[in-house]
């Protein structure tokens, strides 16, 4: 009798622990799809050159946000066990705290970001949409950026950190339909 | 792959989500007065105290979509909608004080609820989700609803940092 009741008991929690996980990869799932239509808008159209066209301040060019995001979304997949894109090259150009990038920089060309991008979150996505990620075990040791314990709280940071650089295309796209002569002032 | 034993929930990424933007969001436009929050890139960006407006009304949907209080009055929400008219000095507005102290009591009020009500998101949101601010076409719960809200209000947060500089830049002149 006991046994059949810990069996039921182990059942439900096993049945609200699948229930959780789905939540849980629905809402990584949704912010992702969110980030990347938004960088895509961003960089739609856009040329290399356009790229590197900078702000008033010390903000960065577009070329240097979508390498850093691009750096961090292979953050996330070594998180997952998945195989990074880019390599010690990128992270020394687009690594947190590195030099901006002006028209004269040594860069990587925009549309080999797209490409890094769009296959980083094709990879993403379909991790997401698996049953049985688990986001409690711990995040790997050894990243050249952890942001949580877990993987949950390291992805909830990694996704916060690439939606607000992807806010930041906007007013660069904007520069660079002014500048092509598709802006309004 | 080790276990921590700890389980992280829907509501723990939520509250980590919106604090990072808090953060991120006070530290744009501390400092800053309402005439420089109007001030505007090339191009049709929007100014800093349109985009606190917006994310002031898109924190009011959550509010209400967990049955909590709203702040805003209709004709504020109406001013700060998506699609709604650029913002320009002149233009009639809400002050960016009232806005900045809207971000700030929204803010605690949904911290709150999601460090206490740790099973509310799984109600079914207060009202038609279809008229609640911030319905984006995708979502029915009320998770798909914050996710798409709080994953919303991130991108506008870094909009707030070239606006931030180019205030900055204003005050050399």
């Amino acid at each position: 009798m006991n046994h059949e009741r810990d069996e039921a008991y182990k059942a439900k929690v096993g049945y609200r622990n699948l229930v959780e996980t789905i939540g849980l990869s629905r809402i990584f799932g949704l912010m992702l799809g969110r980030n990347q239509s938004a960088i895509e808008a961003g960089y739609d159209g856009i040329e290399q050159s356009d790229s590197v066209l900078q702000l008033p301040g010390r903000s960065n060019c577009m070329n240097w946000i979508l390498g850093h995001i691009a750096v961090y979304r292979d953050v996330m997949l070594m998180s997952i066990g998945k195989k990074p894109y880019v390599g010690k090259r990128e992270l020394t150009l687009y690594g947190y705290g590195s030099d901006p990038i002006y028209e004269d920089s040594a860069c990587v060309d925009i549309s080999r970001l797209a490409e890094v991008l769009d296959g980083g979150h094709a990879i993403l996505s379909e991790w997401l949409s698996l049953v049985g990620a688990d986001f409690n075990v711990e995040a790997p040791h050894g990243l050249n950026v952890r942001k949580g314990d877990t993987i949950g709280e390291h992805l909830a940071h990694l996704m916060a950190h690439e939606a607000i650089h992807a806010g930041e295309l906007g007013s660069l796209r904007e520069l660079a339909l002014v500048r092509m002569g598709k802006g309004w002032k | 792959m080790v276990s921590l034993g700890y389980k992280m929930n829907q509501n723990d990424i939520f509250k980590t989500i919106l604090r990072r933007n808090q953060e991120s969001l006070l530290s744009a436009i501390e400092g800053l007065t309402h005439s420089e929050m109007l001030l505007q890139l090339p191009g049709e960006g929007n100014c800093i105290n349109w985009i606190l407006g917006h994310i002031a009304s898109y924190r009011d949907g959550m509010l209400v979509d967990s049955g909590l209080r709203q702040y805003m009055q209709a004709d504020e929400i109406e001013r700060y909608a998506g699609g709604s008219q650029p913002i320009r000095p002149g233009d009639a507005c809400v002050n960016s004080t009232r806005l900045s102290e809207l971000i700030v009591v929204s803010f605690n009020d949904l911290i709150d609820w999601l460090e206490h009500d740790t099973n509310g998101l799984s109600q079914n949101p207060a009202g038609n989700i279809k008229d609640n601010i911030g319905y984006s076409g995708v979502c029915s719960t009320l998770t798909e609803h914050f996710a798409q809200n709080i994953g919303h209000e991130s991108i506008h947060v870094g909009e707030l940092n070239p606006l931030h500089e180019l205030v900055l830049e204003s005050r050399k002149r």
